[in-house]
């Protein structure tokens, strides 16, 4: 709002400014036209050069004036508009404090409504919660008691089932260990008749070196000779040359013609 | 004469392999000594059995062996003989001299006049004797006979133990 | 010929003897045994028990398994049994020597009378009994199951210089076969006793012995015994393969028992050929390796993997031992100790090794991808000698030379580790995307782990890891890798 007599108070100086050069063209114009005589000369241009004295005098006389209106129209403007501004401030003003106040009615209104539904809402489900929760506890109890006795039963067989395998079990591992007792019982019984004859053969040893003269350990040597030869054991020895071979037999020959001679 | 002839000469009185193989050594030393010898010297064996039998073997014998063919003649019998299978018996017992004889002639009465014999010892036979012919060995001893009766024995020492302990 | 088991035979009331002419250390020469067959044992007076190898025109030649001082005169007899193995279950997680004695002093090996005998020295199964080789054999190392992979049933010879880590990858092989239910039989031949007694300790420590068999000659045994060590261990493996079992078989190291072989046949007066080896040498290799492969259902299903391994000078191993066994094994894997003395395991030298029967049993992704691989790593090594002469390379060079540095470095794997084939193929599909391509080399191999765990663990990585060898081809396991590769930004420092 300021600016407006501001711009016009430009206007106003723009104004003037033209029409002073508008002025001045046109003067400058109406000289230019005229044709001086050369002996009027010297004194149409001091007529002349007064009259534009005289014109300038007034133009500017003129400037002044409108220059000096526009400023106080400028002046009176801006006191105006300033006078409108304030007034217009303080109502504006006013209306948003109204708007203000009507706005925060209307919300704090709305508010209150708002916490009134939600806490009826809230209470709404609760009790739809309730009621669930209910349903499903029963649900879950009934589905127990089944799992319970289906639990049951099938522990009941499992029992039952281990308890056989594990007596099966037991009774192959008796068996196996039955028989590697057995096993064994047996390689010890093998092993202790053989250090019986060990034994024997020691003792027999020791005893008969003692006991039996040379004449008795001649008589067996003898017999066991005797064996042998009646075995046939004592054969021809294996001979260790090989026998010659036959000769070849010769090889045929052609029989040959007796050449003839001429 | 042949070296048959000269083998059989060589093996009268000597029944075993070992015996006969040290005599041939005795005789090639004897005749070295004989025919090669500087001077003749006295001649030492290693026995008195074996210069007996040295001596038993005959001039016609030491006839045969020159300077020529003394070295062939020798190893030629030393192969000979090497070559002989002797029957191994294994006593448990060292057998004497005179003994060796004393089988040497029965063997040789049965078997031939160059039979051999090669004596070994080993005590665990107790007592009999184990004979290899042919690279077969049999075994005619007591510990052989012990095995092979082994159940019998076994089951007699079974019989008194179950007898002492009722006992 | 089936490899039946034997039976002993009783003794008869008579038996036949012999008697030793001449005594060579462990070899000896009998007169007599008129009737003896090869592979008997025969049984010395004082006890000690010989091994019947040769029959000559008048002697017996005697192999001595027992020591013992064996006399000139003495008498063997006959024992009726022939040299065999009792073998069993009751093997599995224990060391024995090559005749059965076990070594590792847990006692006596506890034998049910389902136990069979089976003849040591066995002639291998004919053709109709095999099958073709169509499974990979996994050794959880990604340079070998990717490059230079092995089929179920395929012999591969290792050979390396000393200290090359052959050893360290023979043991990780075996203790990778954790998970895959085969049978691991380890066989020791003239190695030290402290190092048998390691080898041991060490798989009870990693928990595989618990499939694993131990066969041991160590080089203080007798000759014989180092020499029957890789037959008992083949015995025994083919024992689990009738079972239906896939058998894992090491034989470490055959050219102590080609020298063992020398000894023997040195000692036997048998001509000695090509340095001083017997005429025999490559028939003793190739018949003991003949025993492995693949075999149909009607023999037991199964398979045998053989994996022997040699000891050379690298500066010249075209003697004969190793050409022998690299012309008849499926292959060869060749480790240097340069390579390991760099930090490279396993040190496996790729362009010298090959595996020739490998690649048919590779799944389709791997294959094409190895076979990028090593398009990568030949052009890098062709462009590298190109490099030494110019300072600036192009930037197609630049990128190939990088890649096979980032492959170099995945390549790479710690001691006992394990890389499912599926892992392996993302991974090493993961240094060929790129993403990977301009990331700084440094960075890449600070983060190494990263990646790894990222691809087995990370949610976005997980999915395309367990699918890797599910996809068409190796390019779109890399392309699906491109999609997710940036998700590796926020892992890697």
């Amino acid at each position: 709002m300021s600016e407006l007599p501001y711009s016009q108070l430009i206007n106003l100086i723009l104004l003037v400014v033209i029409t002073a050069g508008v002025s001045i063209w046109c003067f400058k114009e109406y000289f230019k036209n005229r044709l001086p005589k050369p002996s009027d000369i010297d004194s149409d241009i001091d007529i002349v050069t007064e009259k534009n004295y005289q014109l300038l005098h007034d133009a500017i006389k003129k400037s002044q004036e409108i220059i000096s209106s526009a400023e106080l129209e400028g002046i009176k403007l801006t006191a105006g508009s300033k006078f409108q501004n304030k007034n217009m401030e303080e109502k504006y003003a006013e209306i948003l404090k109204q708007t203000g106040e009507d706005l925060q009615k209307q919300l704090t209104g709305q508010a209150i409504r708002a916490e009134e539904d939600f806490v009826g809402f809230l209470s709404e489900l609760q009790t739809r919660g309730q009621q669930s929760q209910n349903l499903i506890d029963e649900t879950i109890k009934e589905k127990v008691d089944a799992l319970f006795v289906r639990l049951n039963t099938s522990l009941d067989t499992l029992v039952g089932q281990t308890v056989s395998k594990s007596l099966e079990a037991i009774q192959h591992e008796l068996e196996i260990s039955r028989q590697a007792t057995e096993s064994y019982k047996q390689q010890q019984l093998t092993i202790i008749d053989e250090n019986v004859i060990d034994l024997l053969e020691k003792t027999l040893s020791l005893v008969l070196v003692k006991k039996l003269t040379l004449r008795d350990q001649l008589d067996l040597v003898y017999e066991a000779l005797e064996k042998a030869k009646a075995e046939k054991f004592l054969t021809e020895p294996a001979t260790t040359t090989l026998k010659t071979p036959a000769p070849l037999p010769p090889l045929p020959t052609v029989a040959q013609q007796p050449t003839k001679v001429n | 004469m042949t070296n048959a002839e000269l083998i059989d000469k060589l093996l009268i009185g000597t029944y075993t392999k070992t015996d006969a193989i040290r005599r041939i050594r005795s005789l090639h030393q004897f005749l070295e000594n004989q025919l090669f010898a500087s001077r003749i010297s006295e001649f030492t064996a290693s026995s008195s059995a074996d210069v007996a039998w040295l001596s038993g073997l005959g001039a016609d014998f030491m006839k045969e062996f020159t300077t020529e063919n003394m070295y062939l003649k020798v190893e030629d019998l030393d192969t000979q003989i090497k070559k002989i299978q002797a029957l191994i018996i294994y006593l448990p017992f060292e057998v004497p001299q005179g003994e060796v004889v004393r089988l040497g002639l029965r063997m040789r009465k049965d078997f031939g006049a160059n039979f051999l014999l090669e004596f070994r010892f080993d005590p665990t036979l107790i007592a009999g004797c184990a004979l290899v012919w042919n690279n077969i060995y049999k075994d005619y001893s007591v510990k052989k006979k012990i095995n092979l009766n082994k159940e019998i024995i076994l089951t007699s020492i079974r019989e008194y133990l179950a007898e002492q302990n009722r006992v | 010929m089936d490899n039946k088991p034997t039976t002993s035979k009783p003794l008869s009331s008579s038996q036949e003897v012999g008697f030793v002419l001449s005594v060579r250390d462990f070899l000896v020469y009998s007169d007599g045994l008129p009737s003896i067959k090869i592979n008997e044992i025969v049984v010395s007076e004082t006890g000690a028990r010989g091994w019947v190898n040769g029959l000559l025109e008048d002697r017996v030649q005697i192999l001595m398994i027992d020591e013992n001082n064996v006399q000139p005169g003495e008498m063997f007899k006959r024992s009726g049994k022939s040299l065999d193995l009792s073998v069993g279950q009751h093997l599995i997680g224990r060391a024995i020597n090559p005749i059965g004695v076990p070594l590792d002093g847990k006692g006596p090996l506890k034998k049910i009378k389902a136990d069979e005998l089976f003849e040591i020295d066995q002639e291998a199964s004919g053709i109709d009994k095999r099958q073709f080789i169509t499974d990979q054999f996994i050794t959880g190392l990604g340079v070998i199951d990717t490059l230079i992979p092995l089929g179920l049933g395929q012999r591969e010879l290792v050979l390396g210089d000393i200290r090359s880590g052959k050893g360290r990858f023979l043991l990780d092989v075996v203790i990778n076969q954790k998970q895959t239910g085969t049978v691991c039989v380890y066989c020791l031949i003239g190695k030290a006793t402290t190092e048998v007694r390691a080898i041991m300790d060490e798989l009870t420590a990693s928990g595989a012995l618990s499939y694993t068999v131990i066969v041991a000659a160590s080089a203080n045994d007798m000759a014989p015994l180092n020499y029957l060590a890789p037959h008992s261990a083949m015995t025994i493996a083919q024992y689990f393969q009738k079972l239906g079992k896939n058998v894992l078989v090491i034989l470490d190291d055959l050219g102590i028992h080609a020298k063992v072989h020398r000894e023997i046949s040195l000692l036997s007066d048998k001509s000695p050929g090509r340095e001083s080896y017997p005429g025999d040498i490559f028939y003793q290799h190739s018949h003991l390796l003949e025993r492995a492969g693949r075999f149909t259902a009607e023999f037991g299903g199964g398979s045998i993997t053989v994996l022997p391994a040699i000891e050379i000078n690298l500066n010249d191993f075209t003697t004969l031992i190793p050409t022998n066994i690299m012309s008849m094994t499926d292959g060869h894997l060749l480790f240097k100790s340069a390579l390991f003395s760099q930090g490279i395991y396993p040190s496996v030298d790729i362009d010298l090794s090959v595996s020739r029967v490998g690649r048919q049993t590779q799944n389709r992704v791997q294959n094409s991808l190895s076979s990028k691989i090593r398009n990568i790593l030949s052009q890098a090594k062709s462009l590298e000698t190109l490099s030494s002469f110019s300072s600036e390379l192009p930037e197609e060079t630049q990128i190939i030379l990088k890649q096979k540095n980032i492959l170099e470095e995945f390549l790479k794997q710690d001691f006992r580790t394990y890389l499912p084939l599926s892992l392996q193929t993302a991974f090493l599909g993961l240094a060929l995307t790129n993403y990977l391509k301009f990331k700084p080399l440094d960075v890449i191999i600070r983060n190494k782990m990263v990646f790894l765990k990222g691809l087995f663990e990370a949610r976005e990585f997980a999915q395309i890891t367990a699918n890797a060898l599910k996809f068409k081809s190796d390019d779109e396991l890399i392309a699906k890798l491109e999609t997710v590769a940036s998700k590796f930004d926020s892992l890697i420092k």
